[in-house]
């Protein structure tokens, strides 16, 4: 369950290199907006094209400039999360998460065994029936996730995912999105600018700047590397903090 | 009493040329939005040019391709034994090419409001392109495409200028409601006239007044959805 990326691509002044790699892990991807974090993600799920550069995930190649690979986003079974979680506005959460299934040959009835398993496990049951301007944000989120999940991917791409909540359902939601990251058991990358969220969620962590992600950290040098201290009152890891060190 | 058929040849003629141009429209819309952009400003001046020229225009040079011993209309002929100008089916040719391009720039437009993350999306989970435009697109777009469709649908039962070249004017043949009324008024046969003009204003306003709850209908649904 492997993660390899080494891409280039050039956006007019602004140029993608990323160069990276993740192995069963939850790798954090840190830098300021705009710097390409998101694009990066667009790139692994095949929504943008890379000029240059290779993504293979667990063996099989997504995009191979050199080879003229290039697997459609339908067939490279990467589920990612957007930061306004893009749920069909049409659709019900079960015919969302429905939606999740029919990528795979399957009865109409292990679909619905699958909808109505992840449903419940998401506490989306008493929702079925609801639209999605109808929830919350963090009804919303957990139904996009659902969505993905039961569509099976390799890998999980997390854009920001708490950037549209307000701080005291962010909170709690982090907390949901580490239980499911932990359920989902491979590799999954998680875009954030917020140093604290990176560092509570993360295994490891790759610093981008200016469109460049060179090495990952352990999240002992990345602490040392980006000047900061942690605060915590407990061992909850929920409640770490983290501050620039003159403070 | 009223010879109904410049009513029913109207309709048939503004209800197969709006099915037509739906299509025609809401494909050229979806493919142009993907092309380069200077051939994109190229093609999209082409398609709106319709809507600016007078219909005579249009008119001419349908006929200049269509007409019997034109290119198309000649080969036409000659294959087939079917003359395209002067039937009540050529007046199809005439509205569609005068419509399209409302039904094309009110699809385009419903177009660029789409949410592309929801396609991204749907595609990273695996759903086909087909389904996306189905499901996803279509219904997310459904009710400015369905304000061109009417507008469109409006238009053509109102045009005049190419149909009455392409198709003429013969009655029980191909008289429409426009060709109709011009050729009362010519031969001072006012009352008659006047009755055709009440008939294409109450359905005039009746199309207008469905585009107008469509459109008030879609910025709500647009205000819930935020």
């Amino acid at each position: 369950m492997a993660l390899l990326v080494d891409i280039e691509k050039c956006f007019g002044q602004f140029m993608l290199r990323v160069r990276l790699n993740a192995e069963n892990e939850v790798l954090g991807l840190v830098g300021k907006s705009g710097c390409g974090k998101s694009l990066t993600l667009k790139c692994i799920a095949g929504i943008e094209k890379p000029d240059r550069g290779k993504i293979v995930l667990d063996g099989v190649t997504l995009f191979d400039s050199e080879n003229h690979v290039n697997l459609t986003p339908q067939k490279r079974r990467t589920g990612l999360l957007f930061q306004n979680y893009a749920l069909f506005p049409n659709m019900t959460v079960q015919q969302n998460i429905r939606a999740g299934t029919l990528r795979d040959q399957q009865t109409e009835k292990e679909r619905k065994r699958k909808v109505l398993d992840i449903m419940e496990s998401f506490g989306l049951s008493d929702l079925a029936g609801h639209f999605p301007r109808q929830l919350s944000g963090g009804q919303q989120q957990r139904t996009a996730l659902a969505r993905i999940l039961v569509s099976e991917p390799q890998i999980l791409m997390l854009d920001e995912p708490f950037s549209a909540l307000d701080s005291e359902l962010k909170f709690h939601m982090e907390a949901e999105v580490r239980d499911v990251i932990r359920r989902f058991g491979k590799t999954a990358i998680f875009v954030s600018h917020d140093r604290g969220e990176a560092y509570r969620l993360s295994d490891r962590i790759a610093m981008m700047q200016d469109g460049r992600v060179d090495h990952i950290l352990s999240k002992e040098e990345w602490l040392l590397e980006s000047n900061s201290v942690i605060i915590s009152t407990d061992s909850i890891p929920q409640n770490v903090i983290l501050v620039p060190k003159e403070s | 009493m009223l010879d109904l058929f410049p009513l029913l040849n109207s309709l048939r003629i503004a209800l197969i040329s709006s099915i037509i141009t739906f299509f025609l429209g809401i494909f050229a819309a979806y493919y142009i939005a993907k092309v380069p952009r200077a051939l994109k400003g190229i093609l999209d001046v082409i398609l709106t040019l319709p809507l600016v020229l007078p219909p005579t225009v249009v008119g001419y040079l349908l006929l200049r391709i269509l007409g019997p011993k034109r290119v198309v209309g000649k080969w036409f002929l000659a294959i087939f034994g079917i003359k395209l100008t002067m039937t009540w089916w050529s007046a199809i040719f005439a509205t569609t090419v005068v419509i399209f391009p409302l039904m094309y720039r009110t699809a385009r437009g419903a177009f660029e409001a789409f949410d592309r993350t929801l396609a991204y999306s749907a595609q990273s989970i695996g759903l086909s392109n087909t389904y996306i435009f189905w499901r996803i697109r279509m219904p997310y777009c459904r009710q400015g495409i369905l304000a061109g469709t009417v507008l469109a649908f409006a238009r053509a039962l109102g045009e005049y200028g190419a149909t009455s070249m392409v198709a003429g004017y013969t009655p029980g043949r191909t008289a429409t409601i426009s060709t109709t009324v011009y050729q009362l008024w010519r031969t001072n046969n006012d009352v008659m006239a006047f009755r055709w003009v009440l008939v294409n204003i109450a359905i005039s306003f009746v199309v207008l007044l469905a585009v107008n709850m469509l459109e008030k209908k879609e910025r709500q649904s647009r205000k819930g959805g935020e």
